[in-house]
This record gives structure tokens, C-alpha cells and sequence, in this order.
């Protein structure tokens, strides 16, 4: 589960390479993205590559925000396909993250 | 000449001390310190230990705090409940309705910061709060399903370690004035104690939580229990059910720290008050029990053998869809049935009734289960099955010399189904008439066959009828306690109210229309405990049979999670290839059928990876059956995760999302232990 990482400023972009992210590589995705959240306080992740999202990839986004805030940073979401976005609707999560269409309006956001 | 310092290079060169002074001051460089260089006044900012100029005019003396104290306006920022710093506004030559509009503009911006904090501190509380609601719901899941008291008490003691978090918790039940430890988490030592002193005491004498998270505060409790002298943090709660104190949820940690705020203590009071359910329904259970015990033991033994006059009905399969209502009187009673699935795919099905009650009635039944049993196992394996017709007539001449002597009789319905031709072919015998229900014609007929009960002549030869259904149709057997269910008034429910309830309700699954049947006797009878034994079973022939090609597949997988996305292709190629369109529905199958598979290898399998996984999908007009299939542990809901301190849990999630998504999810296990998770979703085309 490769994720690459860009930087905008003080700002970590996190692309997640990958069609999927389910209970068979979830932990691989908290491994690979950890080091992502101890190097910056601003993280994007853009998930426009992932077709699906199961309970388990979602507590695993759940865990990078928890992260973030308890350290003062701050998460964005970007790219969602339309099922990931459902799954989020589903449980109702798209209210608890900050969810943009596109990395240049997750970065805008960040300048306020 | 004025200088502007900005934030970063202000002199002290100190930093602001926290990320909201840091927003605020932001938000102050670009509201007012432009007006500095214009107008010379001075503004700076002192925090505990610090002070940031922000801009300074050379006319500045406030630097000497007691020099022109009233000249300097000052404006207190708090947050989090605490002052954290104070903006200082030395006027200069501001005139004065310049100032006023100054300090207003920065009230403004202290304002909109605090706002700002509550709302991220918000949204943080609501994504922790997801947890708690993830656990609790988790544990109402748990309840449903019937586990051992035992069982549940020690996952809602696993739930409260990985909630608050903590790493050690016990559960205390009072008994006779003192604390026994009914399960404990990570700690051995737990021993029976006084139930008044110490830190549980306290929670105990004032019926309230104690949620303590400083290792001082914590030590000055007198009587301190051993355990806690080195608890960085705890909480208790006390188990209460109806006013009476029954027992305490404790829990603490050597190391962790951290408030513990509000949503935690609900958490752990909500977690108290499902030990309370569990352990006020164990008590009831024992006493009665106890009553039991006293009774006639032979009772008691009839009890177990009751056991043994009931069956599963067979699971899930192509075209047949079968369920089972038993629900045993308040006394012994002689109701008695039985599946049995034929290699072939034929299911026989017997349903029968002894006269009388009591005990006697109930052993006269299970002997007739077991000749009947005996007979079918002797009369298979011969080139052909023995008919039902012979099955009956030969076990009849087994017992019918013992009936007689009884003066015992037996009502049965002996039924074969085959369900490839969709035919029912059946002995009747005396029995409360079946009732078939033709979707096509929307008639309701009875089935009814001319041989006498079980147990009347010796040497009574049985015949058979033959019903030929069609895909849609319902086939009802059952026995007199449903129809002979009586209300108050004593009015019997009847078998008309039994047949409009099938027409109206016959389009349901079989499961959902014996959860309607038993729900309308029960409002009928204004109780859910009956005189007489309810047996009835529902039999729905369907569409799809081996002869019909391409609606049906079925695959093998392995208990490991990098299947989980090979399922899912599985799963999008039946779909496709049975003509419905891929889009958001699919997606949501997709889902539902990751989420069971992935409960099954971590929780069914334990994580163990190499067993199998069956997985068969069938659409039958436009409604999608999903069974997986394992040899796992059966549904007991998902033993509790080891709470990893890391925060790194999988909750109830997943089971939230599995029943939003499909219309129906069943767990069953047959006789050999194979469990089956079905899924049923009505899918528009």
C-alpha cells in the first residue's frame, strides 16, 4: 500500500496508491502513513485512487485524525470516489471530516 | 518614526506560547497592526513568562508596566477556562474614538479565535464520542444474541479497558455486604473485599462515578485501595439495578494520562448499566433455578428431553426457503419435529402432536421422533429413499402396540419436499390441516389427508397425497396450539385468521412471516406464554433451481484478508453477468459482503488463516441472496478486540453498516456445527 507523499509549504499531501483499502491493508496503510503524521502538523489525503473503503480503511482514517488533533494538527480529505463517499454518508462521517474535491481547494482551505 | 514588529521577530523574541495565541495574534497582525504605522500606538502581548511586542511607537514608555498604568488599555484572553494572556494597547497619540474602535476590533478577534477553539474541540468530542457509540453499540448487539452472562460481563469489562483507556479493570458483584470480583482485566490479585472502604467505597456510598485522573488526588483518598496507590488514573462506577447498589465497574491505569471527561465517564456509567442488565437477569436466573430444582425432578429431567423433540430447519439453498416457529408451552407439552436433508436435495419434514400433557405426553413424543428417525435411517441407503407413505406405516407398527397400551395417540404431518420439482408430497395423519398458498392465484387451499392418528388401529396402513407448487407459493404445517391459541375472551385464533395473515404477509421470507404469525398470536392472546405448544413451519418455494442456469454460483475462498478484495470481484462478475447494472448498489454489496466475510476470518476463524470460506449468490427475480459459509466459531458477536492502547480498534462499525445496507441478515448453524451468514437485498434493476 503505497503512499506518496508531495509537500505545498508546510502542508504533506498523501496520495494513497492503491484501488482499495479494506481490513487486508489497513494496518499496512497506518504503518506506511504514520510517518506522514509525525513529520507534519498539515496533512491531505487524497484518496481520488481508491474505488472502495471498508470499515477497517475507515477507522484507519478515523486513527490519522485522531492523531492530528491531539498533536494540534489538521486533517483534510480530498478526491473521494462516489462509493468511498457513500461509505463516509453511510456512517456519517463525512460531517467529522473536512472533505474538498480537489487538493487545490484542501490547500486554499489551509490559508485561511 | 514607528517600527512594526510582526510576530515572528517581535522582541523578547518569544514565541506564543500555545496554537491559540498563536491564531489570535495572527488574526491581530491583519486587523489592527496596520493601523500602528499610521497612527503610533504600541500593542503587546504578554503571556505567562513572556512578552511579544507587536508594534511600538518611540514614544512608548509602557515598557515600565507602573509608569502610566491608566493610559494602557489591557484586554484578558482566556481559554480552555484559564487566562493564558493579556493583549496590552498603549494609545500614544490614538485619539480617543480611534481607541475605542481599536480595542473593539480586537475584542472581535479574541472573540472569533475562542469560537473557533470550541468548534475544533467539538468536532474532536464528536469523533471520540463515534467510539463510545461504536462500543455501546456493539454491546446491544451483544445482548441480543444470548451469550453466558459470564461471557458478556467479561466483554463489557474489555470494552471499558479499551474506552477510557486503561489497562487494568475489575468487576465487582455485591454480595452480603461485601465486593466478590465476578471477572477481572489484566489483574490477578482481585479478591473478595468490604464493599464501604476506599476509592470504591466513596463511588459506592454516594451512588455516583469517580473518574480521577491525577496520581495526587488520587493518593489522598483515604483507605486507598492496594491496587490504585500508583493509578495515574481510574474510574468506578457503580452498578445499580432498581435503587439497589449490586455491584462496581472499576478501572485504572499505572501510566496513561489525561483527563477523563465527560463522554468517558458516560461511557463507563453506559457500560455500568449494561452489567447491571446482565447481572439483575443472572440473579433471576439463578433464583428461579433454585425454584426449579425444588420441583419434581422428573420434571425437570422431561425438561432436558424437551430438548430433544425439537430440530434446525435446514439452511439456505436454491428455491427453498424453510423456517421454523417453536415455541414451548409453560408446561411440558407432546409437540415434536424434524428435518431431514436427503443427498439428493430432498428434504423430509415431520411434524407431530401426542394427546395430553405433562410429562408422559413429552417422553410418548420423543420415542415417536426417534422411531421415526430410526425407520427413515434404516429404509435410506437402499437404492431408492422408502415413500413417506412407507417410512409412516412402518414406523407406526412399531409403536403402535405401545400407544395403544398408553391409550396414547399421535397427530403427525410427514412431509417430503422435493425441491427441483417443487412438489410436496405428504402423510397426513390426523393432523391440524397445512395450508397452501398459491401466489399466482392468490388462493388459499388446505391440505388434508384421510389417515387416522398414530396409536388408533394396530395395523393402520398410511397413504400419501401429492402437492405440486409452483415458484412463490407457501406451504404452512403447524400445530393445533396456534390455531387453538385462545385471547381473554375465549375466542380461538383460528385457522382463518391464520390463512388471511399468510395471504397478506406472503410475499415476505419465511423467517419474517413466522416473526409476524408469532407477533399477531401474541397480541392476539395478550401474552407471550402459552397453554399449548406452538409449532409451525413455513416452507417458500422459489425460483431458482440446478435447472436454471446463471442466476446462481457459488465459490470457495480462505480465511485470509487479501481475499477479501478477490470476493468482491467475484461478487461485481455475478452481478454483471446476471444483467443487473453495476452502480451504487453493487458498491454497497460490495461492502455489506466485505464486512461479513472479514468478521468471519477475524472473529469466526480467531485470525487463523487456511480454512474455508463457501460463498454462493443467487438472484431470484430481483432479490439477491449472499451466504458465506464456515466452519468457524458460530454467530456469538465478535469477541471484544484486545484494546490496543494505540487506539488502534475495529468496532461495531462494521456491523452498523452490514444491516443499513441489507434488507436481511440471518446466522445459523446447522446440526454438524457449519455456520451460515446470509444476506437478502431486494435490488432495483
Amino acid at each position: 500500500m503505497p503512499i506518496s507523499v508531495e509537500r505545498s509549504g508546510d502542508v504533506a499531501i498523501a496520495l494513497v496508491i492503491g484501488e482499495y483499502l479494506d481490513a487486508g491493508n489497513a494496518r499496512e496503510f497506518r504503518q506506511e502513513i504514520a510517518s506522514v503524521l509525525k513529520d507534519s502538523s498539515k496533512v491531505i489525503l487524497d484518496l481520488s485512487q481508491l474505488q472502495f473503503v471498508d470499515s477497517s480503511g475507515l477507522g484507519a482514517i478515523l486513527s490519522c485524525l485522531r492523531h492530528l488533533t491531539t498533536t494540534g494538527g489538521e486533517l483534510r480529505l480530498c478526491g473521494m470516489t462516489k462509493p468511498v463517499r457513500a461509505l463516509f454518508e453511510l456512517v456519517r462521517m463525512h460531517r467529522v471530516f473536512e472533505i474538498f474535491n480537489s487538493r487545490e481547494e484542501a490547500l486554499a482551505s489551509f490559508s485561511r | 518614526m514607528n517600527s512594526v514588529d510582526g510576530i515572528s521577530t517581535g522582541e523578547g523574541s518569544m514565541r506564543p506560547s500555545s496554537r491559540f495565541a498563536e491564531s489570535l495574534l495572527s488574526k491581530i497582525s491583519s486587523s489592527v497592526l496596520p493601523f500602528a504605522e499610521r497612527f503610533g500606538f504600541a500593542l503587546s502581548w504578554t503571556s505567562p513568562g513572556s512578552k511579544l511586542w507587536l508594534a511600538r511607537h518611540q514614544a512608548c514608555t509602557c515598557d515600565e508596566e507602573v509608569a502610566t498604568p491608566t493610559a494602557v488599555s489591557r484586554l484578558e484572553v482566556r481559554h480552555d477556562g484559564k487566562v493564558i494572556g493579556e493583549l496590552m494597547l498603549c494609545p500614544g497619540r490614538l485619539a480617543p474614538d480611534m481607541l475605542e474602535s481599536l480595542l473593539a476590533v480586537s475584542e472581535m478577534s479574541i472573540r472569533q479565535t475562542q469560537l473557533e477553539f470550541e468548534e475544533e474541540a467539538l468536532l474532536s468530542e464528536l469523533a471520540e464520542s463515534w467510539e463510545s457509540l461504536d462500543t455501546l453499540f456493539e454491546i446491544t448487539s451483544d445482548l441480543k444474541f444470548l451469550l453466558r452472562p459470564g461471557e458478556i460481563l467479561e466483554r463489557i469489562i474489555s470494552r471499558a479497558v479499551a474506552g477510557i483507556p486503561a489497562s487494568r479493570a475489575v468487576l465487582w458483584i455485591e454480595t452480603g455486604g461485601r465486593l466478590e470480583p465476578a471477572t477481572s482485566y489484566n489483574w490477578s490479585e482481585a479478591r473478595a473485599r468490604d464493599a464501604t472502604s476506599g476509592l470504591v467505597g466513596r463511588a459506592l456510598a454516594s451512588s455516583e462515578t469517580v473518574a480521577l485522573s491525577e496520581e495526587r488526588r488520587i493518593r489522598e483518598i483515604p483507605d486507598l485501595e492496594p491496587e490504585l496507590r500508583s493509578a495515574s488514573r481510574v474510574a468506578v462506577a457503580p452498578i445499580t439495578t432498581r435503587n439497589r447498589l449490586v455491584g462496581a465497574l472499576q478501572v485504572w491505569d499505572e501510566s496513561l494520562e489525561g483527563k477523563l471527561d465527560s463522554h468517558r465517564v458516560r461511557l463507563i456509567e453506559a457500560l455500568a448499566l449494561q452489567a447491571a442488565t446482565v447481572v439483575e437477569s443472572e440473579r433471576s436466573y439463578r433464583t428461579s433455578l433454585e425454584v426449579e430444582r425444588m420441583r419434581n425432578d422428573v420434571e425437570t429431567g422431561a425438561r432436558i428431553q424437551k430438548l430433544l423433540l425439537s430440530a434446525r430447519p435446514p439452511v439456505a439453498r436454491p428455491g427453498l426457503d424453510i423456517a421454523v416457529l417453536s415455541v414451548p408451552s409453560r408446561l411440558i407439552d407432546g409437540d415434536f419435529y424434524d428435518f431431514i436433508e436427503f443427498p439428493d436435495g430432498t428434504i423430509d419434514l415431520f411434524v407431530g402432536d401426542v394427546m395430553g400433557k405433562g410429562v408422559p405426553a413429552a417422553l410418548v413424543g420423543a420415542a415417536a421422533k426417534g422411531h421415526l428417525l430410526r425407520t427413515i435411517a434404516v429404509r435410506t441407503g437402499a437404492q431408492k429413499i422408502a415413500s413417506p407413505a412407507e417410512i409412516v406405516t412402518r414406523a407406526h407398527r412399531k409403536m403402535s402396540r405401545s400407544l395403544i397400551e398408553l391409550e396414547s395417540f399421535v397427530s403427525l404431518m410427514y412431509c417430503r419436499i422435493d425441491p427441483k420439482l417443487r412438489s410436496l408430497t405428504f402423510v397426513d395423519c390426523g393432523h391440524t390441516n397445512s395450508l397452501h398458498f398459491s401466489r399466482d392465484s392468490g388462493a388459499l387451499s388446505v391440505l388434508k389427508g384421510e389417515n387416522l392418528p398414530l396409536g388408533i388401529l394396530e395395523d393402520e396402513m398410511y397413504g400419501e397425497c401429492e402437492l405440486s407448487c409452483q415458484s412463490g407459493d407457501t406451504v404452512i404445517v403447524y400445530s393445533d396450539g396456534v390455531t387453538e391459541a385462545r385471547n381473554a375472551e375465549g375466542e380461538f385464533f383460528g385457522e382463518e385468521r391464520l390463512g388471511e395473515l399468510v395471504r397478506q404477509h406472503s410475499s415476505l421470507q419465511a423467517e419474517a412471516l413466522l416473526e409476524r404469525l408469532r407477533d399477531s398470536i401474541v397480541s392476539f392472546c395478550g401474552s407471550s406464554s402459552f397453554r399449548d405448544d406452538l409449532t409451525c413451519v413455513v416452507i417458500k418455494f422459489g425460483d431458482a433451481g440446478p435447472g436454471v442456469l446463471s442466476r446462481q454460483t457459488s465459490t470457495e475462498f480462505v480465511s485470509n484478508l487479501q481475499q477479501l478484495a478477490p470476493m468482491r470481484a467475484w461478487l461485481r462478475g455475478f452481478v454483471s453477468q446476471s444483467g443487473m447494472q453495476i452502480d451504487d448498489q453493487v458498491f454497497r454489496l460490495e461492502l455489506a459482503a466485505t464486512e461479513v466475510m472479514s468478521n468471519i476470518i477475524r472473529h469466526a476463524y480467531a485470525g487463523r488463516a487456511g480454512h474455508p470460506i463457501s460463498a454462493f449468490a443467487s438472484i431470484e427475480n430481483t432479490s439477491l441472496t449472499l451466504v458465506f459459509s464456515h466452519w468457524g466459531q458460530g454467530r456469538r458477536p465478535d469477541r471484544a478486540e484486545l484494546p490496543e492502547l494505540n487506539g488502534d480498534r475495529t468496532g461495531g462499525f462494521g456491523n452498523y453498516i452490514i444491516s443499513s445496507i441489507v434488507d436481511d441478515v440471518t446466522f445459523s448453524e446447522d446440526a454438524d456445527g457449519r455456520c451460515h451468514v446470509k444476506l437478502v437485498k431486494q435490488l432495483n434493476r
